[in-house]
């Protein structure tokens, strides 16, 4: 039964004509049969045609009956509701312009910023499985340490750690791994294609990695155990299918084929799937994968495999089905503290012992992998998901609030309708289905659009490398966008069709409206509308001005140095073979032949630039110097040449520069910055004394010899970190007189301050620094103006997006308003006639029409205070340098508010103001 | 049902069954012939009956609705029912006299 009513069903939608033609042969069949009988009865034609007709019935309204007996009433109704809703549409063009603009905008943005969140957080780890995956520890970012053990919620390991939890662990896991917590970039050079290296990040994982994550290649083979043997020969790697589909062609001969790995040969085996990115989910994931035997080649480190307290690696495993998460951290944290012990040997110093007491492990759900992107990020998704919920809203009012003002124009066609017969029902289905085929379009569009911006918002706003991730809109996303415009198509419709069918047949047909609403002071439907949109206006005008207001304090500060007319570029030292022996000849010929170019003021080298996100931190020790309780002796420092802080413009504040004579034969110096002097030399002059990278301290140190003021090193928003400045040329630590031993830290930032223009030095440059030794590689050349501003970039993104967005609320929220005021006063005319017929002033009418619309914008401004001093609240973390409650801001947005808003009302009460009574009395 | 019924005594089109009903009915029944279509029509979308065009009498081409298996079910099941309940009734109204 049900088969034949699906039949006749479709029947009726794919062969509509036929069904209508076989329906109109029987009708007629059946009405000449009776014609033909009648007549064999003796009934003349004429007659016998006539009785025939009348017994029959109408035959439109019986093919109606037969349709709708076919069940296709439904669809018959849709139909026509659909072509209607088209016409509707087509007939007040820019009505429908401004909604589907509107809900575009709003559907397009929701859906957008879901994709990221789908993406960032919702998605599951391309892995087999994902939901038995834990991590030991939540290790966000890619770090290693060394020195002293690592103490309290323990995410980083060493090898020998590792292998020792390993083999402990056969029976609580179904497969432990590693990897190493640090990407490395590599340079990979394809033989015999001509190209110059390029560099890649690359991943080094345990050889069981791919196989305890239940990952296969594409292509070949994934890294197995054997290729990490430690004395493996012929090195191996495995290539993404970014790499594989970019670099190679999607060669599918890929596999055995060579690349050029920092110089060394290399055999692909295998290519990863396209989906799979790593486990954790950073800005950039790795092009390549290595096992983890080959770190001191791409490192160019010592074998840390074979050290102790190098703590570098992150630890997962799948956990047995149906264990225990509680007690296997607690089995494991038991484990790492006798492992800790053991491998630390004796004797145990006091410190050590509470170290090893206070480790412990904790077991973190590795099902949508670990992401440092997504804590730096949630804040940041958090007030875009705010707002564009918030534009949602407001499209939704406007939306109603022109449709609620359409219907009341329609309300006399609803008369007529329902004095027709129609059932009230029948023509809130037609209303609704209006109002959802709108927000179906608008749908449509914003998916268009989210697909389009998505990319754009995770490079602009969120400075993701796009092909590390893929947003591609799945089934959630386009579900969120149907649900979302369906609910809105129906929230935005209810209202409006509701109130265009309650009229009163009598009135509408004689074309009065009900004029019950029309009560000048009284609140109305469309004016609470109205209020509402003040309400969220308000709020997001509030929010806009904030981070336009950080944005300027985050440029316009003090930045302790002077980034214009900065020149900086990247060598890559170490890919140009240089040793620890031969870098200070090399920095000294690289300087004069850098300084000697006409137009260069002076010129330095730093192991690492500002604002570039690189830094390094040591805990350091004072002599003589009494530390607190659990005082934070963590500090960062740069090492860099002398004439560095004059290159830069930061300003000596005591005691000398580094010079060219600070070499390590000569005492070790350290110039440091005004928040090391107030964190460790309070009232002290720190000048002459010594400290040393590490504990405890040991003569001879570095001497402190002057003082620099202090400035943002890492980010405009930074809280400046107490730093110290270390001659490049100087080893903070003892190490071997190795030969080929790399130094300490490569002089890998060049910055040059010129006399003109930056950025028109950049190949003059290159090729001082080619004609001294072609092998180094340049890149990243760009002025030091243009990394302060990149660096200001994600507080720009955020501005400019929320100021766009405040505006459009204001915009809509001004129209809305306009529409209510406008259509009262067109309503009012013969009122208004009639007042200034008895004697009203223009100017009184139009404090009247004023008064009415300031009532509505006042209650909006009285609850979007509060409304504007939440949202604040709420990104006050994205705040620099001012208030969540900053009463200029606040102010600012209310005023801007009030006059858009006066303006919005300001055209129809003049409209009100100057009616002919005249005129007007004759209206209607 | 009496539709089922008609159409139950042989395949008809829809001026056949109206004539069938008239004849067993013996002209007590008055329908109006209209309103025939959407109980036929709704009887085919329930699937208790079929249809085919073919031939008329006369040589014309009509549609001839017949009894599906359903059909058959669904007539029986009424015909049980509308005796139960003409039985019940009859026998409410025979009682009824005798009481009051």
């Amino acid at each position: 039964m049900i088969m034949a009513r699906l039949r006749s069903w479709l029947r009726g939608i794919f062969r509509r004509s036929r069904v209508e033609n076989a329906m109109d042969a029987e009708l007629h069949f059946h009405i000449e049969s009776y014609v033909e009988d009648l007549r064999r009865s003796g009934v003349p034609q004429e007659e016998a045609l006539r009785r025939a007709r009348l017994e029959f019935g109408g035959v439109a309204q019986i093919k109606e009956e037969c349709r709708e007996a076919n069940g296709l009433a439904l669809f018959e109704n849709l139909l026509q509701d659909l072509r209607f809703a088209f016409r509707m549409m087509a007939k007040s063009r820019l009505t429908t312009a401004i909604l589907l603009v509107t809900l575009t905008l709003g559907i397009g943005a929701n859906t957008a910023v879901f994709s990221l969140i789908n993406g960032l957080m919702l998605r599951s780890l391309p892995v087999d499985h994902p939901e038995q995956l834990y991590f030991l520890g939540n290790d966000q970012w890619y770090g290693s340490s060394s020195g002293n053990l690592p103490t309290g919620s323990i995410h980083l390991y060493s090898y020998l750690f590792f292998e020792q939890l390993r083999e402990r662990n056969r029976s609580l896991f179904d497969g432990l791994t590693a990897m190493s917590s640090n990407q490395v970039a590599v340079r990979v050079a394809i033989p015999k294609s001509g190209d110059p290296p390029r560099r890649f990040a690359a991943a080094l994982v345990d050889g069981n990695f791919f196989h305890v994550l239940g990952v296969n290649a594409v292509l070949g083979r994934v890294l197995v155990a054997d290729d990490d043997l430690l004395d493996k020969p012929d090195p191996v790697t495995v290539i993404s299918y970014r790499y594989w589909s970019e670099n190679l062609g999607r060669d599918p001969q890929v596999a055995g084929r060579t690349l050029l790995i920092n110089g060394a040969a290399f055999t692909i085996v295998g290519v990863t799937p396209p989906e799979f990115y790593g486990v954790k989910l950073n800005t950039q994931t790795p092009d390549l994968w290595f096992p983890l035997n080959q770190q001191p080649f791409l490192m160019e480190e010592a074998n840390w495999a074979k050290e102790n307290d190098v703590y570098w690696l992150d630890v997962l495993g799948r956990l047995k089905p149906g264990a225990d998460v509680g007690a296997t951290a607690t089995a494991l944290t038991a484990q790492l503290q006798q492992i800790m012990s053991s491998l630390k040997g004796s004797p145990l110093s006091p410190d050590d012992e509470r170290r090893i007491r206070e480790a412990r492990v904790e077991l973190v759900a590795g099902s949508t992998g670990i992401s440092g992107v997504r804590e730096r990020l949630s804040p940041r998704l958090r007030v875009l998901a705010v707002l564009v919920i918030l534009v949602l809203i407001i499209t939704c009012l406007n939306t109603a609030n022109l449709l609620l003002a359409r219907a009341t124009a329609r309300q006399r066609e609803m008369g007529v309708r329902l004095a027709m017969g129609a059932r009230r029902r029948r023509i809130l289905r037609q209303l609704l289905t209006e109002s959802v085929l709108l927000a179906g379009i608008g749908g449509l569009a914003g998916l268009a659009l989210a697909a389009w911006t998505v990319k754009l918002l995770s490079t602009l706003v969120f400075g993701m490398n796009p092909q590390s991730f893929r947003f591609t809109p799945d089934l959630r996303v386009l579900s969120f966008a149907f649900v979302v415009s369906l609910i809105s198509g129906i929230v935005f419709g209810l209202a409006p069709a509701f109130r265009s069918t309650k009229v009163d047949l009598n009135h509408a047909l004689k074309g009065q409206f009900q004029n019950g609403t029309s009560g000048g002071g009284k609140i109305t439907l469309p004016k609470l509308l109205v209020s509402s949109q003040v309400v969220v206006s308000l709020a997001m005008l509030m929010m806009a001005g904030l981070f336009a207001s950080s944005l300027r304090n985050l440029e316009e500060q003090d930045l302790g140095f002077v980034a214009d007319r900065v020149l900086t570029c990247r060598l890559d030292l170490a890919a140009a073979g240089y040793h620890k022996d031969d870098v200070p000849q090399l920095y000294t010929r690289l300087l004069e032949r850098v300084e000697a170019l006409p137009g260069v003021r002076s010129a330095a080298l730093a192991d690492s630039g500002m604002l570039s996100g690189s830094n390094r931190t040591s805990n350091i020790s004072i002599e003589g110097y009494m530390e607190k309780p659990n005082e934070d002796m963590n500090v960062q420092h740069r090492h860099v040449t002398w004439n560095y802080l004059q290159t830069n413009g930061m300003t000596l504040i005591e005691g000398r520069d580094i010079t060219r004579d600070d070499i390590q034969e000569s005492p070790h110096v350290a110039v440091v910055n005004q928040a090391f002097v107030q964190r460790y030399f309070p009232s002290q002059n720190p000048i002459g004394h010594h400290f040393r990278l590490g504990a405890p301290f040991k003569p001879p140190g570095m001497r402190i010899v002057g003082v620099v003021k202090n400035s943002k090193y890492n980010s405009l928003d930074e809280k400046t970190p107490p730093l110290a400045f270390i001659p490049l040329l100087q080893e903070p630590f003892e190490t071997k007189p190795a030969k080929d031993a790399p130094p300490y830290a490569y002089g890998s930032e060049l910055n040059v301050r010129v006399a003109g223009d930056p950025t028109a030095l950049s190949q003059s440059l290159r090729r001082a620094i080619a004609e001294l030794d072609s092998k180094v590689p340049v890149f990243n050349i760009t002025s030091l103006a243009q990394r302060v501003s990149d660096s200001a970039h994600d507080a720009r993104a955020i501005a400019r997006l929320s100021g766009f967005f405040g505006l459009l609320a204001l915009v809509l929220a001004s129209i809305g308003l306009y529409g209510v005021m406008a259509y009262n006063v067109s309503r009012r005319t013969r009122e208004i006639g009639v007042r200034m017929a008895i004697g009203a002033e223009a100017s009184h009418v139009l404090r009247m029409v004023m008064r009415e619309s300031l009532l509505v914008v006042t209650i909006g401004v009285a609850l979007g205070i509060p409304a504007a001093l939440g949202m604040g609240r709420l990104i006050s973390s994205q705040l620099y340098g001012l208030s969540p409650r900053d009463p200029i801001t606040l102010t600012f947005s209310t005023l801007l508010l009030l006059v858009a808003c006066a303006l919005a009302s300001y055209l129809p009460a003049r409209r009100a103001a100057r009616i002919d009574p005249m005129v007007a009395l004759r209206h209607e | 049902m009496l539709i089922l019924k008609a159409i139950s005594l042989g395949p008809l089109h829809g001026y056949g069954v109206l004539l069938r009903i008239q004849q067993i009915s013996k002209d007590r029944l008055e329908i109006q012939q209209g309103s025939l279509y959407p109980a036929l029509y709704r009887l085919e979308h329930q699937g208790w009956i079929t249809s085919e065009w073919g031939k008329s009498e006369n040589n014309r081409k009509a549609r001839y609705y017949s009894l599906t298996k359903a059909g058959k079910r669904r007539l029986q099941a009424e015909t049980e029912q509308w005796n139960r309940m003409a039985d019940v009734i009859g026998g409410i109204l025979k009682t009824l006299p005798e009481e009051a």
